[in-house]
């Protein structure tokens, strides 16, 4: 028994650079390819506009979809909608004041707090929604939050986002 | 009323059972500390949170034991003319109907979120300024809630069939129970690393199904020992050769021309009524019953104040009396 952990885990290390993977591999189809983002109106954080959203969180999804070098494809609609989509995986990434609290957090996938409840508005930690299961991808975007979201997040939030 | 002698602990059983008090004591303390460390690790993970409710679990069979010994201890009183033996079976239904209901409920948790298709999310956490995969720092935790059920598991079971201890035995089997949940845990975790999302649950239900088995056992064993049962080896759940050692020591006797025993558990102890068929004209019955009585003592350190019936001999099954050499309990 030992032994045969032994040897998962040296087969784990060696494949860390893949690990945690992707049940459905959705990092590897977005880098490079498309990042489809449900966004909801929730001004500040998502402004719903005639040229599509704006906002601090659109700006995050905007700057992700750079970092991973891929377009952005946006779906507009109502948290019910955008929540069950992203369920079925049919989205990558939901934004538009998502909170830690949300009903939600048990079909859906939470990142970390980009913005803690001591700084932001409403105080509530505020986080973006990803698609269940996909553990690679949510370790991607948290990296990509911890490293150039988060460090900015609370000026941004003095400056009213 | 005639209140019950206490029943005195041979030294070198009571030397085992400090050593036994003093192991549920640890096991307390390690399993609490392990508790609070994968309550705040265990995230969205079945297997995670299955070896949590595990571990938590775990504690109910220390504390039953531990209450059990201290009740124990009481002397006989008018309230309690038998004395508080009896307070061992109840531990051991306690803790067997907590393993019962450990399985049943771990057996359900998986089978539905493996149904429901759920796939379970691991971030980052953020440890001494590293980020780091959930998932390692939930191994970690893991690990270390393992590591002592497996020691003291295997403590405990030499102390449990020396001193025919039904509690300690559960205790063990729930510890076997904790360390196998958390094996399956590490195992899912690994699992969900490789992409695989029903391999956590997968595993957390195929190691409910032993702790359900485990538990339909002991809780059949601990609801029979309640109802009189008559007695069952600790280890095999056997009938116990005491009892008929019991009945061929009376038999032994010179004066004895049949008889028979009628034990049930009390928690490590063996109590009940010997019937006895004097040979005809005996004399003395009064001296002759504490013969019997010292006779059973004898046999097996568990036998404690057996009731002696005088009866005719005709009042014992065919296969009770002396001459008959074959004879059936």
């Amino acid at each position: 028994m030992a032994r045969a952990l032994v040897l998962v885990l040296v087969a784990v290390l060696a494949a860390c650079d893949r690990f945690p993977a992707d049940p459905d591999g959705t990092t590897e189809r977005v880098r490079g390819g498309e990042l489809r983002v449900g966004a909801m109106h929730a001004p500040p954080f998502v402004v719903l506009t005639a040229d599509g959203p704006t906002g601090a969180e659109a700006a995050i999804a905007a700057a992700l979809a750079d970092e991973l070098e891929a377009g952005i494809t946006w779906v507009e609609g109502g948290p019910d909608a955008l929540l069950a989509a992203l369920e079925d995986r049919a989205l990558d990434l939901v934004i538009g004041g998502v909170t830690a609290d949300t009903p939600w957090s048990e079909q859906v996938a939470l990142t970390r707090p980009y913005l803690r409840a001591d700084d932001a508005p409403d105080g509530k930690d505020h986080v973006l929604a990803l698609p269940p299961g996909e553990n690679r991808w949510l370790m991607t975007v948290e990296r990509f939050l911890a490293e150039s979201v988060e460090p900015a997040a609370p000026e941004l939030a003095e400056a009213g986002l | 009323m005639r209140i019950r002698t206490p029943f005195i602990w041979p030294p070198e059983k009571q030397a085992l059972r400090q050593k036994a008090i003093r192991l549920e004591w640890i096991t307390i303390a390690v399993m609490g500390s392990a508790t609070i460390l994968l309550f705040f690790t265990a995230g969205t993970s079945q297997a995670m949170r299955t070896a949590f409710f595990d571990d938590l679990m775990g504690l109910v069979p220390p504390i039953a034991f531990l209450l059990a010994v201290r009740f124990e201890r009481r002397r006989p009183n008018r309230d309690f003319p038998f004395g508080y033996y009896r307070g061992v079976s109840i531990a051991h239904f306690v803790s067997a109907l907590t393993l019962f209901a450990l399985g049943a409920f771990l057996v359900v948790e998986s089978a539905s979120s493996l149904l429901r298709g759920e796939r379970p999310s691991l971030g980052t956490l953020t440890i001494f300024g590293l980020d780091v995969w959930a998932g390692w720092v939930m191994i970690a935790a893991l690990v270390y809630s393992t590591i002592p059920p497996v020691i003291l598991g295997r403590l405990k079971t030499p102390i449990a069939a020396a001193l025919h201890d039904k509690v300690l035995v559960a205790d063990a089997a729930l510890q076997k129970a904790d360390w196998m949940t958390g094996i399956a845990a590490i195992a899912g975790i690994v699992g969900i690393g490789f992409g695989l999302w029903w391999f956590d649950a997968a595993a957390a239900g195929l190691i409910a199904l032993d702790i359900l088995y485990d538990g339909v056992k002991h809780l059949s064993r601990a609801a029979r020992d309640l109802a009189d049962e008559a007695p069952r080896t600790v280890e095999d759940d056997h009938r116990d050769p005491v009892v008929t050692k019991v009945r061929n020591a009376a038999l032994a006797l010179p004066w004895v021309e049949g008889a028979a025993v009628n034990f049930r558990g009390e928690g490590h102890l063996l109590s009940g009524v010997i019937y006895v068929a004097p040979k005809p004209r005996t004399a003395h019955l009064v001296d002759r019953a504490e013969e019997v009585r010292e006779a059973a003592k004898a046999v097996d350190w568990r036998v404690h104040d057996p009731d002696v019936a005088f009866v005719p001999l005709d009042a014992l099954p065919s296969g009770a009396r002396s001459a008959g050499g074959a004879a059936k309990d």
